[in-house]
């Protein structure tokens, strides 16, 4: 079993749901976010186009967060899912200087926090927060191994791309093209 | 008439305002300890800053000032054999301020030490890094204590092992940075390797400094003549290692601009012509480079004044060195506004990551006077167990 998400391009208009949503899921504090939107302009007008996504940890599979953590805080959770044990974060911050990727903050209590898709409901047969909000469908979550997720069937019918695809991290978070 | 300057007088006026430095950084370190990140200059996005440069500074030295003063085992540089009780301790004193400093620096630092035990991660370059300082201070103080007792026999036999690990552990600090693919400044072999020559830069000159300041403060002003053959054998290891400083910092800067890699060449052309143009120039090159080797290659290369000026030179620009290698790794944005293919990015929320430049950083006060109270407290302590322990008698 490996837990990945896809994110539809074509389909989120960053409206900011999502981020909004795992703010109150997850008790984000203020000034710090676990997901996040970005619009990527491209060309000069008139010949424009532009990418709209929602972004969070890529819980990637060659972690260097995971590596990086000398107490095992950082650490892969059942399915792949890469998780801050905040018990064991000392706050050295190695995994964020390691992560390409800049998705982690120190929380004001002293630990590491990041995206973990929603552990606690997952692990509950839930969908992450964010997945549930988002009003145009543009998020899908699940298991990339089950042939009958959604996750599974778009990543064999749409064209899709990772981020810094150079880091060989082997990203689990995949924009739909 | 004007009369000269009694150094022990002044000597006591530097030392008390010296220690008054070091209860202030004990202040802010308890203020840190409390308070954690919310009083750090350091953000989510440059998250290592001043703090960490100073624990690498010190660290680092320690190291140095144990290889180099091992030289003294050597045959042909016996004249530095009578350092090995003062050397020792300052090794001990630089290691033991610098813990202090990565201590104030860490949100948990006594979790650590129970989860480097109960929950280890042997593929961490941390993890590796302290258990490595850690065998190397156990063994640190193993030989202070023996060379205590005057069991030299027995204090050499531990000296070996010191230095491998040692060496071990500044170049594993250097794999802390070196491993990190994230980050192309530090990353790739040179940085463990350049970490432990720059230790031998910072042993020979702050060696030299215990020999001169030593003698002026114990010996009325005056150098003794084995101190003085001890201040021209370091000037001339220093040189030596300065050299090397100066070669692999070039080949560092050449390859950065002309590789042209991204990530790397940016921050090499910040500290050629951007940012830390100053920094890396002024700091770096001029007083850390230049000048000791000038004066060290001079005619006045024997008067002990001097060569106590070339040795100090080095020790404050290796502060500023380890700042910069710190700020350097860390000053691109990895998640900027303008792609590395022109294009625009906006992001939402925005982060105070999101920048089309480099990301600044600034030190606050308690990071500030953490980082110099350690350096003075490195003085003040090394005076102190000198006294206490009668190593000034070595001198």
């Amino acid at each position: 079993m490996r837990y990945g998400m896809t994110v539809d391009q074509r389909l989120c208009v960053t409206c900011n749901a999502c981020v909004l949503a795992c703010k109150n899921e997850n008790r984000v504090p203020e000034g710090a976010a676990r997901c996040w939107t970005a619009q990527v302009e491209w060309g000069v007008f008139p010949n424009l186009s532009l990418e709209t996504r929602s972004e969070r940890c890529n819980h990637c599979e060659n972690a260097p967060c995971v590596t990086a953590c000398p107490t095992q805080a950082s650490h892969y959770e059942a399915g792949g899912i890469v998780d801050v044990d905040k018990d064991k974060c000392i706050g050295c911050k190695a995994c964020i200087t390691a992560c390409p990727y800049e998705v982690r903050y120190v929380h004001p209590d002293g630990y590491v926090d990041k995206c973990n898709f929603c552990l606690h409901r997952v692990t509950k047969g839930l969908q992450p927060a964010c997945v549930v909000v988002c009003p145009t469908d543009a998020l899908a979550f699940g298991d990339l191994d089950d042939p009958e997720s959604r996750v599974h069937q778009l990543l064999q019918t749409r064209q899709f791309k990772v981020l810094k695809e150079s880091e060989d991290t082997r990203p689990k978070l995949f924009f739909l093209t | 008439m004007t009369s000269t300057p009694d150094p022990v007088r002044l000597g006591k006026r530097a030392f008390a305002a010296l220690a008054l430095l070091f209860l202030l950084g004990v202040g802010a370190g308890l203020v840190a300890a409390v308070r954690g990140h919310h009083v750090m200059g350091t953000t989510s996005e440059m998250s290592w800053g001043l703090l960490i440069a100073t624990y690498v500074f010190l660290a680092v030295s320690s190291t140095g000032v144990s290889l180099v003063s091992a030289l003294g085992h050597v045959e042909g540089f016996e004249r530095f054999a009578r350092l090995d009780k003062r050397a020792t301790l300052l090794a001990w004193v630089l290691l033991a301020l610098g813990f202090g400093v990565i201590a104030s620096e860490l949100e948990r630092p006594l979790l650590l030490a129970k989860l480097v035990l109960l929950s280890p991660n042997p593929r961490s370059p941390i993890w590796w890094m302290g258990t490595l300082y850690g065998f190397y201070f156990t063994l640190l103080s193993a030989q202070l204590w023996l060379l205590w007792k005057d069991d030299h026999h027995r204090a050499e036999r531990v000296a070996i092992p010191k230095l491998l690990f040692g060496v071990a552990a500044s170049s594993n600090l250097g794999a802390v940075f070196a491993l990190s693919h994230a980050r192309p400044y530090w990353h790739g072999p040179f940085v463990p390797v350049y970490l432990v020559l720059t230790a031998l830069v910072c042993g020979a000159a702050l060696l030299s400094l215990m020999v001169y300041f030593g003698d002026l403060f114990t010996n009325h002003g005056q150098l003794k003549p084995e101190s003085r053959l001890a201040m021209e054998g370091l000037g001339k290891l220093l040189v030596l290692f300065l050299a090397l400083q100066a070669l692999a910092t070039a080949w560092r800067m050449i390859a950065g601009v002309a590789g042209d890699q991204q990530g790397l060449a940016e921050v090499v052309q910040a500290q050629l012509t951007g940012p830390l143009f100053f920094s890396f120039w002024f700091f770096e090159v001029l007083v850390g480079m230049v000048a000791p080797a000038v004066i060290l290659l001079g005619p006045w290369r024997r008067a002990p004044k001097l060569l106590a000026l070339a040795a100090s030179l080095p020790v404050i620009a290796m502060y500023f060195v380890r700042y910069n290698f710190v700020q350097a790794g860390q000053m691109l944005s990895l998640k900027p506004t303008t792609g590395h293919l022109g294009e625009s990015i906006t992001y939402a929320p925005p982060f105070k990551g999101n920048v089309a430049g480099f990301l600044p950083y600034t030190p606050s006060l308690v990071e500030v006077l953490i980082s110099l109270g350690a350096v003075a407290g490195v003085i003040v302590l090394f005076v102190m167990l000198a006294r206490a322990l009668r190593f000034e008698r070595e001198a």
